[in-house]
């Protein structure tokens, strides 16, 4: 969708337009809830996390400053929520919960959920800030201007900010018996 | 000991945040010390682990869900993530409300969507008739006068999808996707009736007039894609998954 559309969008959700405002959610869903996913790491929590995301996002549309890009908006709106959902949900959290993910071959089944499970399981004892960034590069697949705008930091503070966030996990992988012998 | 600011080189070079300069600079420095190059492989394969983490769809009825939600106009007040949280959803399984309307709108919609003499009869024409034996059908959908179908089938090498929609008022019917997954090759008008399609990255947007519109898209997938037609009716919208990727029976264009 380009700029433009999600202007148009954004524009007739500010006068009440649901559908247009469907249009939105329908572009951004995925990546908000995959993001919420990564965060909560539970399906339904991610889920609930998400729709929040988006009833908020109606609510302070109006706030919404268009010369900006929405995405960055809604994505901070979900880094919020999903920070304020773990600070209200202060549950334990199942270590071994396998996350939804595409189905792969079955030789490759095996490996990649044991892959998944070390990855997911070193990235929750990373503090929420690393974790935030790691998901926005790597499984979000955004750019560091991205990534930039949603933080509200320059570029060189996202470089810095991820790098250390790797060394955070790969030194939690290597406990876990992955990456350096 | 790698020196800190080579590994540093290591991780934006992999991230694709290095200049062509710089690369050329870790590209020689590996190349005279082969310890940095088993730690650059153990970097790259990090990455790679990293990389491997798939997205997932989000579900279904997020978009649907939160349409149910919205409060009438928006908001300035907080009441639209107050009034209408999901989290007393599953905390309080007792609560009434914005719960109890959320479900009944969504049973409405999926009775109406699975009640097989809506519709069909009265239109003279169905997907099923435009697609030929073999197709994989999408389940029908309903809501309020309008009505949708969808059927694909293979054709070339291609696969081929054809929507129709029909009622007595302006509804539009989605088919969306992941842009990469999904080449839209053309979208054709496949009937008479009246009608516009719009074809956007990830979206084929078809809006009907009061008589309706059939059309036939031709679509390029790759393997695992998903398609998911949506149709809406002023605020509303049921949607339904089209499988373009599974075996398909193979058929002439209808």
């Amino acid at each position: 969708m380009s700029e433009a559309d999600e202007r148009a969008l954004v524009a007739r959700a500010l006068e009440g337009d649901h559908a247009a405002f469907g249009e939105l959610v329908d572009a951004h869903g995925r990546v908000v809830y995959n993001l919420a996913l990564r965060m909560c790491h539970d399906a339904e929590d991610a889920r609930d996390v998400a729709q929040r995301v988006f009833l908020k996002a109606w609510e302070k549309l109006s706030t919404f400053d268009r010369r900006n890009r929405f995405f960055s908006w809604i994505y901070r709106i979900a880094l919020n929520e999903t920070l304020n959902f773990r600070t209200r949900r202060k549950r334990h959290e199942v270590l071994d919960e396998a996350l939804p993910t595409p189905q792969p071959g079955p030789a490759e089944e095996y490996e990649r959920r044991e892959e998944h499970a070390v990855l997911e399981g070193a990235m929750r004892q990373l503090r929420d800030d690393d974790r935030q960034i790691l998901i926005l590069r790597h499984f979000l697949d955004l750019t560091h201007q991205e990534m930039g705008e949603i933080l509200g930091v320059p570029e060189k503070t996202v470089k810095s900010r991820l790098h250390s966030a790797r060394v955070r996990l790969e030194s939690e992988l290597r406990r876990r018996g992955m990456g350096r012998a | 000991m790698i020196d800190e600011r080579m590994e540093r080189l290591m991780h934006d070079v992999l991230d694709g945040s290095a200049t062509a300069e710089q690369a050329a600079r870790l590209d020689a420095w590996l190349a005279e010390h082969p310890e940095a190059r088993a730690r650059q492989r153990e970097i790259q394969a990090m990455f790679a682990s990293l990389d491997r983490v798939p997205m997932v769809d989000a579900p279904q009825d997020l978009t649907a869900r939160v349409l149910a939600a919205l409060p009438a106009s928006a908001a300035r007040d907080g009441s639209a993530t107050r009034d209408a949280s999901p989290w007393p959803f599953r905390r309080r399984a007792l609560a009434f409300g914005v719960p109890v309307a959320l479900g009944l709108a969504l049973g409405i919609a999926v009775w109406m969507g699975r009640h097989p003499e809506i519709g069909d009869g009265e239109r003279g024409w169905t997907a099923a008739e435009m697609a030929p034996p073999g197709a994989r059908r999408a389940e029908a959908l309903h809501l309020g006068t309008a009505r949708a179908s969808a059927a694909a089938w293979t054709d070339g090498g291609l696969t081929r999808v054809s929507l129709d929609l029909h009622g007595d008022a302006t509804a539009r019917l989605e088919m969306t996707f992941a842009a990469e997954s999904v080449e839209v090759v053309s979208v054709e008008r496949a009937g008479a009736d009246a009608g516009d399609a719009y074809t956007g990255p990830g979206l084929v947007r078809l809006t009907s007039s009061a008589r309706g519109a059939r059309w036939i898209a031709t679509l390029r997938p790759t393997p695992g894609a998903q398609v998911v037609v949506t149709l809406r009716l002023a605020d509303q919208a049921v949607r339904t998954f089209v499988d373009v990727t599974g075996p398909l029976g193979p058929g002439a264009q209808p």
